[in-house]
């Protein structure tokens, strides 16, 4: 990793948020790094694309990170933590995060797969915890449950219809 | 005696390989069959002829037994080999494998068709004197039936399809209430699963160790048995992880467990390998009481490689010399177990979040290696795991002098396994080598299901290190700036001119 700017990031890490700045030491992989105001000095390395060598004290770690199609994570000495870095240039992406768990309540397929059924209709008023879709991967049936009671005010799929990971498939509020 | 020089691998993921390997070292020819899903497996590649078979779903398939046999026929295939899974248990593919002359590497149709059904094996049992799990014989005719026979048996029952594997069609019955609708629902997953809605009962027996005999048998009236296999980690009747030695067993044990598997199977004339399952009753200190003939598979199974560890044979080359004609090479006494071996079922699904399958495409592979570690995969670094398929990618295998050598080496080898893109269960099999009761040997077919119900213990981090959280937290720092910074050098290239196209200018070449 190659930079003499020092680097400002905030984000969130199981579930905290953490505040981070990443000061570079000229002609090495040598960092100071701030975590929420503690400094510890990092050597840093990028080995393979999505892993990352880290020696912290002394210590050595190897970090993996997990790119799915709805959260990103990052895995060391088999922890794996979710995070979620603040994005500097996108406000409202942010902002959206927040409303997502206030108004509608979107319900997006987990894997990709096939739908089996689709458990309710239009209109209808569900409870919390209520199977919505049923969906099948790998012979493996999976029902989509509602999070909170609410209605369903649009459904996008159908049975027999292939769906991605991530895409929405019904909406309720 | 007929040379196979030929071999159809009717197969896809590890498998497929496993059998085209085998192959390779005999010198044999291999012929691949592929799905649309599956163009890019590897079984394909490493597949000296490869041949599609058509779209993903199996039923159009893998499950194609009349495309298979054509392609068989079309490049003079001597032999079939189906694997486990898709048509290896099909006594109809098996019958016309032989019909069109190309040989079945499994037991005959007859032997398949008299063991293969769990009712007929439960029958087969009983005639010859091998203790059986109490319960039906014979299909239920009807609920009534099933009501009466539950309870002259006593609670708890189990319902389980005749037809039936890998744990569809069975319900676990603890009172009469529980019958009706677990007698439907058996009943209709198991006509779905295997064609067939024929149910029966068994008596449930109490935190049981599912363990399992290899046999061997060659087309000349030898049998012998490998030893056993301890499955008793298991999820929805589900094998996780399993062993060879069983923890808990002597010699005299294991032999009369063996000896009535070779008795079972010769009395259906049944040929090649093929696995006795057991329940086993858990005396007080921990050793092994009373077997109960549990049923029989007519196949190769996923979990023969820790078989084959403890063995130091090879057992797709024995079934292939078996199919040939051959003589077994070895006799009983000959054969002896040394050492001890796990095998654990690398799954693409999420075991944190209700074992969610997880298809999609592998970004990163990073696999274990080194001393006593064997991996039995399918998959690759950029592969696309289909969601046609079951969700096995591979099998992890590890091998020691003892049990707690072999923990440890699994543990080891598990620390350095990465598949990322899509979850897979590598963390779920850290925790349990983790466990102490599974340390010590202490597993029973409920093990993994009160397991999973306890609290995941908090991460412990080791002395003088900073939290794995603060350590995740500094690392997706890092990712982040490589990520910015790869961003602005991709803008600044966009803009400026490109790099080939400069030096092709200055070498006077076409860019």
């Amino acid at each position: 990793m190659n930079t003499s700017e020092r680097a400002w990031i905030n984000l969130e890490a199981a579930g905290k948020r953490r505040r981070l700045e990443l000061i570079p030491s000229p002609g090495d992989d040598t960092w100071q790094v701030l975590l929420d105001g503690m400094c510890v000095e990092v050597n840093a390395r990028i080995l393979q694309p999505g892993i990352l060598g880290l020696i912290i004290d002394g210590k050595a770690y190897r970090c993996f990170q997990h790119e799915g199609p709805a959260e990103t994570a990052v895995e060391v000495n088999g922890v794996r933590v979710m995070v979620a870095v603040d994005d500097p240039r996108s406000l409202a992406a942010r902002r959206q995060r927040r409303g997502a768990s206030g108004g509608d309540q979107v319900i997006s397929a987990p894997m990709p797969g096939r739908i089996l059924r689709v458990l309710v209709v239009s209109n209808q008023e569900v409870e919390a915890h209520q199977a919505l879709i049923a969906i099948e991967a790998m012979k493996m049936q999976n029902e989509l449950k509602a999070l909170r009671a609410g209605t369903v005010r649009e459904i996008r799929v159908g049975p027999g219809n292939t769906v991605a990971a991530g895409e929405i498939l019904m909406v309720l509020e | 005696m007929s040379k196979i020089r030929k071999v159809l691998v009717a197969n896809r993921g590890e498998i497929a390989l496993r059998i085209i390997r085998a192959c390779r070292e005999l010198n044999i020819e291999t012929i691949a069959v592929y799905s649309d899903a599956d163009r890019a497996a590897p079984h394909v590649s490493a597949a000296s002829e490869a041949y599609r078979l058509g779209p993903a779903p199996s039923k159009e398939s893998y499950l194609r037994g009349d495309l298979i046999l054509e392609i068989a026929q079309k490049c003079a295939a001597d032999a079939i080999h189906p694997g486990y899974g898709f048509l290896s248990e099909n006594a109809g593919f098996a019958e016309a494998c032989q019909a069109i002359g190309v040989k079945f590497i499994g037991p005959p149709a007859s032997a398949m068709q008299a063991l293969g059904s769990k009712t007929r094996a439960r029958q087969a049992a009983d005639r010859i004197g091998v203790p059986r799990v109490p319960g039906s014989t014979t299909a239920l005719a009807s609920l009534e039936e099933a009501l009466s026979v539950a309870g002259e048996m006593g609670y708890p029952v189990m319902l389980k399809a005749s037809a039936g594997g890998g744990g569809k069609g069975m319900r676990a019955i603890a009172d009469p209430s529980q019958m009706a609708g677990a007698y439907q629902a058996a009943g209709s997953e198991a006509e779905r699963a295997f064609g067939s809605s024929e149910v029966y009962l068994e008596k449930q027996i109490e935190r049981p160790r599912h363990i399992e005999i290899q046999i061997l048998a060659d087309e000349h009236g030898n049998c012998v048995h490998l030893g056993e296999r301890d499955c008793s980690v298991q999820r929805r009747h589900q094998k996780v992880i399993e062993e060879a030695p069983c923890a808990f067993i002597d010699d005299g044990f294991r032999r009369r467990m063996g000896e009535s598997a070779v008795q079972l199977a010769r009395s259906a004339g049944y040929t090649n390998a093929g696995t006795v399952e057991f329940l086993v009753e858990i005396a007080p200190d921990g050793l092994l009481r009373n077997f109960y003939f549990l049923e029989m598979n007519t196949r190769l199974q996923v979990e023969h490689p820790v078989t084959e560890m403890v063995t130091g044979l090879d057992l797709v080359q024995l079934q292939i010399a078996i199919a040939s004609g051959e003589p077994l090479p070895f006799a009983q006494a000959d054969i002896l177990l040394r050492g001890h071996a796990i095998e654990c079922r690398i799954y693409a699904e999420d075991h944190e979040n209700g074992f969610m399958p997880s298809p999609g495409k592998i970004t990163r592979l990073v696999q274990p290696s080194g001393p006593g570690i064997r991996e039995d995969s399918g998959v690759y670094e950029g592969w696309n795991v289909p969601m046609d398929y079951d969700p096995m990618l591979s099998k992890l295998i590890a091998y020691a002098p003892t049990r707690a050598l072999a923990v440890a080496r699994m543990r080891r080898a598990l620390g350095e396994y990465f598949i990322g893109g899509i979850r897979a269960n590598v963390g779920l099999f850290r925790r349990i080598l983790d466990d102490p009761e599974f340390q010590a040997g202490l597993i029973d077919t409920g093990y993994l299901d009160r397991l999973l119900t306890q609290p995941l213990a908090p991460a412990r981090t080791l002395p003088n290190r900073i939290p794995e959280e603060d350590v995740a937290a500094i690392a997706a720092g890092f990712f982040e700036l490589h990520g910015r910074q790869k961003a602005a050098l991709a803008s600044d290239t966009a803009s400026a001119p490109s790099q080939w196209k400069q030096a092709g200018r200055r070498e006077g070449l076409k860019a």
